[in-house]
């Protein structure tokens, strides 16, 4: 009588495993039915401690897999692409050694800590408006008009067509992850050509000019939990008719979270508004 | 010779079965001991299968006192039937072939002389 032992000899796994491969092309009933008489027979024929010969003798006379497989095939029905190929995958992770599947567990931790960190950054809140806003420029703070209607706030300036104009605002990084400012979102300023940068940590604010005087750059890091300010600089080219105001009620920022490079939409307190009538070098209406 | 084996496995299965119910390394074995009939041992399986699906054989586990469980195959009605079928077309095919073959041979010794 056979037993057990006989299916751990080695050349017997090794032509099971083969078998498994092979029958993947065969409907699942047919596949394991062939399976198990191909085993039982073995079971049978391989007497108890038989050696290396013998077992491949053995083997020899059953035929090759593949052989064993094509004439079971022979008269089943055809498999549909999809489930031959899932049989075959799961006929080779049967197969494969405890390495692989340690790798693949491995490799599915890494994944997986992966996906969660990315959906991590992906919901982290961005920075947002701080505290503080203003004109950087003295000869605009100096003769800004402050108007509120329908809870709407707004500041407005004398356009400078021609000359350099400019706001600032201190924003706040509410996420535990350092958020990195890497520019203005295309179209995000309607002034004219502008550029952002973020200050160095805890600048010296002083309205109407003195933040100027801090050190800014860009890319620029703003960590979590911590303040820092924002300086967005354009040379004016809009030409304004007299009465005419353009302004904007949010500023959008590229900004890197982890991974990701998101956009940063920041709704100002405040709107930031030019209006006309434009002196000096002006190029377009708007 | 391949193909003319393979197509009498078959029947020749059905007649062992007639003769008792048995489990496949004992089929194996008893086809092995007819020389040439089997050309390996496992096509028997796929050809129980068929045979199996065509309900000319069945099969069952049976659990003997001090054995492992084991698969016994049988022949069903309909396949003594076939059995028997085949039996009467086999007797005239081997006939008509054994015939022709010991005629052409015949011939085969006489042809050198008499071609020309």
């Amino acid at each position: 009588m056979g037993t057990r032992t006989q299916q751990r000899h080695p050349l017997i796994r090794g032509y099971l495993r083969e078998l498994d491969l092979a029958l993947a092309e065969l409907p699942s009933e047919k596949a394991v039915e062939l399976r198990q008489q191909i085993t039982a027979h073995l079971q049978d024929a391989v007497p108890p401690r038989a050696s290396a010969d013998e077992v491949a003798t053995i083997l020899g006379r059953l035929g090759p897999p593949g052989e064993l497989a094509a004439d079971a095939a022979a008269g089943a029905a055809p498999q549909a692409r999809t489930a031959v190929a899932v049989r075959r995958l799961g006929a080779r992770l049967r197969r494969a050694r405890w390495q692989s599947w340690v790798l693949a567990a491995i490799v599915a931790l890494v994944l997986a800590a992966g996906a969660g960190r990315v959906i991590q950054f992906a919901t982290a809140p961005l920075l947002q408006q701080g505290d503080t806003d203003g004109w950087v420029y003295a000869r605009d703070y100096n003769r800004e008009v402050d108007t509120q209607a329908d809870e709407a706030q707004q500041t407005t300036v004398p356009i400078r067509s021609g000359q350099l104009q400019g706001l600032y605002l201190n924003v706040s990084n509410p996420s535990d992850f350092t958020e990195t400012v890497l520019g203005l979102a295309p179209g995000s300023i309607p002034f004219g050509n502008a550029v952002v940068r973020v200050s160095e940590p805890n600048p010296e604010i002083d309205f109407g000019g003195a933040v100027a005087n801090a050190r800014y750059a860009l890319p620029e890091n703003v960590p979590p939990g911590q303040f820092r300010m924002v300086e967005v600089l354009w040379r004016s080219s809009l030409c304004l008719a007299k009465g005419a105001q353009v302004g904007i009620q949010q500023i959008q920022l590229r900004v890197r979270v982890g991974w990701l490079v998101k956009t940063d939409t920041i709704r100002l307190f405040a709107g930031f508004y030019l209006s006309g009538p434009s002196q000096g070098t002006c190029r377009s209406r708007p | 010779m391949t193909e003319l084996r393979r197509g009498v496995l078959g029947p020749c299965v059905l007649a062992l079965l007639e003769l008792r119910p048995r489990f496949g390394l004992e089929l194996v074995r008893d086809l092995a001991a007819s020389d040439g009939l089997l050309t390996s041992d496992g096509t028997v399986y796929p050809l129980l299968n068929r045979l199996r699906d065509a309900g000319l054989v069945t099969s069952e586990w049976r659990d003997e006192e001090g054995e492992r469980a084991r698969r016994y195959y049988s022949i069903t009605a309909a396949g003594q039937e076939a059995l028997a079928a085949f039996r009467a077309d086999w007797t005239q095919f081997a006939a008509t072939v054994g015939g022709v073959l010991n005629h052409l041979q015949g011939d085969a010794h006489i042809a050198p002389d008499g071609g020309r």
